[in-house]
C-alpha cells in the first residue's frame, strides 16, 4: 500500500487539475466570434467618429462565387457603420448589430477618411496602440473622400477575401512603386519620432469609373458605349483614365506633419519619394525618347546603392545634399532608335537622370518649403550628427525646412537591353 | 551549513544566468530606454564593466577564503551580531524583488495573453510551481536551468532575427542618447539586474571545483549584459527610442511584430512560453535564495520549512499595489533606483570587511607559526 501511495496521489492530483485545464469555464467558440477584417474611420459631427467595419463570413470562405468585396459573393459582410465618441465605444456599438462577439484579432487593414486625417488623427488613432487585439502589422491607408465610400464601392477584380484583398493591395503598391505601403507600426514610429514625418498610401474612388459602373448596372450604357473622357493618362489618385476594373484605385500617398495630413501626392511623386528614401523596389517607368520626338522608352529602374545623404547644419539656410545611384534595364522602345550604340545609351542615361532629378527636386522643395514636411527620411539619416538627444531636439527642424537648400545628383547606369539588341525594322 | 547538494559548473552558470535575464522580457528594456534613450543599449555594457571590476576583486577573495567558504559562511564567521541584520536586509530586498517580479509577470500575462482571467487564477498555479521548484532545491533548479538555457538563447535569437525587417539603424543615434551622465548613472543603477554575482557568492561553496567560480562569474556577467544589450538594441531599432519608451513588454511586442510575408506571422505565443519559463525560474531561484539566507541567518539546519511561508508572504505582498501602474512606480522608484545598494554595494562592503578579517587572521596565523 505504501508503494502505491505516490502514484495514487499523483493520479488524484491529475484528476483534480484536469477540469481546470480544459478551460471550458471561459471558452470562446470560434463560431461565436465575428472577425473584423477591415475598418474605416471617418470624422463624425461634434467630436464623434464613424467606424465602418467589414466582418469575415467564414461560411463563404469554403466556396462561393467570384465577385465583389461589397457584399455579394464576397467572403465578408457588407460595410456596417456606427457613430461613437471613441474607437472602443464604436467597437462595442458594433456588437449591438452583429450577432457574434466582435473581435479585432484578424484585422488586416485600417482606412482613414479625409475629414479625420486633415483634422489631426492622433487622438483617434492613439487607442489603437493600447488595444491588445490589434496588431501593429495591420496596413494603414488614407482616402481623399470618405472611408465608408471606399468600403461601399469596392469591387475587387479578383480577390474574394477582404483580408487578402488589403494584403494584396499592399503588395501591389510595393511592386509598382505607385503606392507607398505602410503598416500601423511604421506610421506611428514616424509620427512619434523627431526629424521625420509620416506618409501612407492612398485608396481613392474613381468617380468616372463609378459612373460607368452605375450606368452599366442601370442598363443605360453598354460596355461598348463607354469611353475614356480624359485626354491624358493620369497618376492622380481617383483620376486614372480607364474603363472597367475596380471603382477603387490604389496609387499615390498622403503626407503628414505632426499627425495632420498636409497634402496628397500622385503616383509618380510617390515613386520619387520612395526613390529618395531608397525604398523603391524594381519598378517600370516611361520616359520620352531623347532620340525620337513623340516616342517613349520604358525602363525598369532599381537602386544600385543606398542613397547618400549629407546635411550641413552649420550653414544657414541648411544645405542638403543627396546622391542617388540607380540601375536601369531597357524594356521597351517605341521608336527606331538604336540603343546598342553606347553614345545613344549615354544620352538616354543623361536625359533620364536629369528628368528624375528635376521631379525629385520639385517634390522635395514643395514638401520642405511649402509644407515643412519631411516624408523622405533625409533628416532621419542625419541623427548621427548629434551626440545627444538634447542637442538634436534643440534644432528647430521645421524652421530649417522652410528655406533648406537642396542639391541632388542622380546617377543612372543602363545595364541591360531586354531580350533584343537593335530595334525591329519595318520593310 | 545547510545541505544543498553539489552543482556542476555549467549548471551553476545556467542557473545564475537564467535568474538574471528574466527581467529582460519584462519592463527593464523600457527602463533602459528611459535612462539612455537611443543609447539605452549601452547601459548594460557599462553595468557589465562595473560588475567585472567588482568580480575581479571579490572572486579571488572568495575562492581563496577556504575550501567551504562562501558569502553566507563568511558572514557567519566574521559578522557576529551583524550577520543576522545583513542577511535579513538582503533577504528582504530579494523578497521585494521577487514580489514585483511575480506581480509584474502576472500583470504582463493578463494584459497580453489572458485578458479575461482573474489575477488569482494566473498567480496561484504560477506560485505553486515556484514553491515546488524552490522546495526541490537548488540542485534540481540548476538542472532545469541547464536545460532551459539553450532553448532560451535560441528563442531570443529567433525573435531578434525575425524582426530584422523592422530594424532602422538610425534610431540608435544620437550616439550618447540622453547624455554620458545619464548613461553612467543608468550603468550604476542597472547593476541591480546582475543578481548572478550575489547568487554566485552564495552558491560558490556548492561547486565541485571552486576554481571554476572565477570563470563562471565573468561568463555570467558577460552573457547577462549581452542579452540585455541585444534585446534593448533591437527594441530601439524596431520601435525608435520614443516608441520603445512607451512599450512595457519588449519581447511580447517584438513577437507580435514578426511579419515575414503572409505565412510567417502571429508567432508571439511561442515566445510567451519562454518568458513564462524565465519568470518561473527567476522567482524559484529567488525564493530558494531568500529561504536559504533567512535559514542561515537564524542558524536553522534546513531551509525547506521556510519555502511555503515565504511563498505565502510573496503572494500577499504582491497584492499590495492596487494596480499595475502602482507596481510599476514602486519597482521603478525603489527596485530599479536603489536595488544596486542591496545586491551589489552591501555585499561588496561586506566582502571588503571579510577581506580585512581574512588578512588579519592570516597574519595572526603567521605570527603563531613564527612563535611556535
Amino acid at each position: 500500500m505504501q508503494k502505491l501511495k505516490k502514484p495514487l496521489s499523483f493520479l488524484l492530483l491529475i484528476a483534480l487539475i484536469s477540469p481546470l485545464l480544459i478551460g471550458c469555464y471561459d471558452r470562446i467558440e470560434l463560431e461565436g466570434i465575428a472577425f473584423v477584417v477591415a475598418i474605416g474611420i471617418d470624422k463624425g459631427p461634434n467630436e464623434t467618429l464613424d467606424l465602418t467595419a467589414r466582418i469575415a463570413i467564414p461560411s463563404e470562405m469554403s466556396g462561393g462565387t467570384a465577385g465583389g468585396d461589397s457584399g455579394k459573393g464576397s467572403q465578408s459582410s457588407k460595410p456596417i457603420t456606427v457613430r461613437a465618441h471613441t474607437f472602443s465605444e464604436a467597437v462595442t456599438l458594433l456588437n449591438t448589430t452583429v450577432e457574434r462577439r466582435v473581435s479585432l484579432l484578424h484585422l488586416t487593414s485600417i482606412l482613414i477618411g479625409d475629414s479625420l486625417s486633415k483634422d489631426g488623427l492622433f487622438a483617434q488613432l492613439r487607442p489603437l496602440l493600447r488595444n491588445r487585439e490589434l496588431r501593429r502589422t495591420v496596413t494603414v491607408a488614407f482616402t481623399p473622400g470618405s472611408a465608408r465610400d471606399v468600403f461601399l464601392f469596392n469591387e475587387p477584380v479578383m480577390e474574394k477575401s477582404a483580408s487578402r484583398w488589403y494584403e494584396a493591395v499592399h503588395e501591389v503598391g510595393r511592386y509598382t512603386g505607385l503606392g507607398a505601403p505602410r503598416n500601423l507600426h511604421d506610421f506611428f514610429v514616424s509620427i512619434q519620432s523627431p526629424m521625420e514625418d509620416a506618409f501612407a498610401p492612398v485608396i481613392a474612388v474613381n468617380k468616372a469609373v463609378l459612373k460607368q459602373s452605375e450606368q452599366k448596372s442601370s442598363g443605360s450604357a453598354k460596355q461598348a458605349e463607354l469611353t475614356i473622357k480624359q485626354a491624358e493618362p493620369s497618376f492622380i489618385p481617383g483620376k486614372t483614365a480607364r474603363i472597367g476594373g475596380n471603382t477603387l484605385e490604389f496609387l499615390g500617398g498622403a503626407v503628414f506633419k505632426e499627425g495632420k495630413l498636409v497634402t496628397y501626392i500622385d503616383g509618380i511623386q510617390t515613386r520619387m519619394m520612395l526613390m529618395i528614401r531608397g525604398e523603391l523596389t524594381r519598378t517600370q517607368m516611361d520616359f520620352s525618347d531623347p532620340l525620337e520626338k513623340g516616342k517613349y522608352v520604358a525602363l525598369e529602374i532599381k537602386h544600385a546603392r543606398e542613397p547618400i545623404v549629407k546635411v550641413d547644419y552649420s550653414k544657414r539656410p541648411v544645405e542638403v545634399n543627396l546622391v542617388q545611384k540607380l540601375e536601369g534595364d531597357l524594356i521597351g522602345v517605341q521608336g527606331a532608335s538604336d540603343y546598342t550604340v553606347t553614345r545613344n545609351l549615354h544620352i538616354l542615361e543623361k536625359l533620364i537622370s536629369n528628368k528624375l532629378k528635376e521631379k525629385q527636386l520639385d517634390l522635395i522643395l514643395e514638401m520642405f518649403h511649402e509644407h515643412q514636411a519631411e516624408p523622405f527620411g533625409i533628416f532621419k539619416k542625419t541623427r548621427s550628427h548629434f551626440l545627444t538627444m538634447q542637442q538634436m531636439k534643440e534644432v528647430d527642424f521645421r524652421e530649417l525646412l522652410k528655406d533648406a537648400k537642396v542639391s541632388l545628383k542622380v546617377d543612372l547606369k543602363m545595364r541591360r537591353l531586354g531580350v533584343q539588341l537593335g530595334p525591329a525594322q519595318e520593310r | 551549513m545547510i545541505k544543498t547538494g553539489h552543482l556542476g559548473r555549467i549548471e551553476l552558470l545556467s542557473l545564475i544566468f537564467i535568474a538574471s535575464i528574466a527581467d529582460a522580457a519584462l519592463i527593464y528594456p523600457q527602463q533602459l530606454v528611459h535612462y539612455g534613450s537611443s543609447a539605452g543599449w549601452m547601459i548594460p555594457l557599462i553595468s557589465m564593466l562595473i560588475c567585472f571590476g567588482i568580480w575581479a576583486w571579490v572572486g579571488p577573495v572568495l575562492v581563496k577564503a577556504g575550501p567551504k567558504a562562501d558569502f553566507v559562511s563568511l558572514a557567519r564567521r566574521f559578522l557576529g551580531p551583524f550577520c543576522l541584520p545583513i542577511l535579513l536586509i538582503i533577504s528582504i530586498y530579494l523578497l521585494l524583488d521577487m514580489t514585483t517580479l511575480v506581480r509584474g509577470f502576472v500583470e504582463a500575462v493578463i494584459s497580453t495573453v489572458l485578458p479575461r482571467s482573474p489575477i488569482s487564477f494566473v498567480t496561484i498555479p504560477f506560485m505553486l510551481m515556484v514553491l515546488q521548484f524552490a522546495y526541490t532545491g537548488v540542485e534540481g533548479l540548476s538542472r532545469v536551468a541547464w536545460l532551459m538555457t539553450p532553448l532560451t538563447m535560441i528563442s531570443f535569437l529567433a525573435l531578434l532575427v525575425l524582426n530584422t525587417n523592422w530594424w532602422t539603424v538610425e534610431y540608435l543615434f544620437p550616439f550618447f542618447g540622453n547624455g554620458i551622465w545619464m548613461l553612467l548613472k543608468g550603468g550604476g543603477m542597472f547593476t541591480c539586474v546582475f543578481t548572478n554575482l550575489f547568487l554566485l557568492m552564495v552558491l560558490l561553496s556548492r561547486l565541485r571545483d571552486r576554481k571554476n567560480a572565477i570563470r563562471i562569474g565573468y561568463w555570467s556577467i558577460l552573457l547577462v549584459a549581452l542579452v540585455y544589450t541585444v534585446i534593448t538594441l533591437v527594441f530601439i531599432m524596431a520601435f525608435s527610442p520614443d516608441g520603445a519608451l512607451r512599450s512595457p513588454y519588449p519581447m511580447y511586442q517584438l513577437g507580435r511584430l514578426i511579419y515575414i510575408g503572409r505565412f510567417i506571422q502571429r508567432l508571439e505565443a511561442l515566445f510567451v512560453f519562454v518568458w513564462v519559463t524565465l519568470a518561473l525560474m527567476k522567482a524559484s531561484v529567488l525564493l530558494w535564495a531568500i529561504s536559504y539566507l533567512i535559514a542561515s541567518a537564524f542558524r536553522m539546519p534546513v531551509n525547506r520549512p521556510l519555502v511555503f511561508p515565504l511563498g505565502v508572504i510573496v503572494y500577499s505582498l504582491m497584492f499590495l499595489p492596487a494596480s499595475f501602474v502602482e507596481m510599476l512606480e514602486l519597482n521603478n522608484l525603489y527596485i530599479v533606483q536603489w536595488g544596486f545598494l542591496f545586491i551589489i554595494v552591501l555585499p561588496l562592503l561586506t566582502m571588503i570587511f571579510f577581506r580585512i578579517r581574512l588578512k588579519k587572521e592570516a597574519r595572526a596565523d603567521a605570527e603563531v607559526e613564527k612563535t611556535a
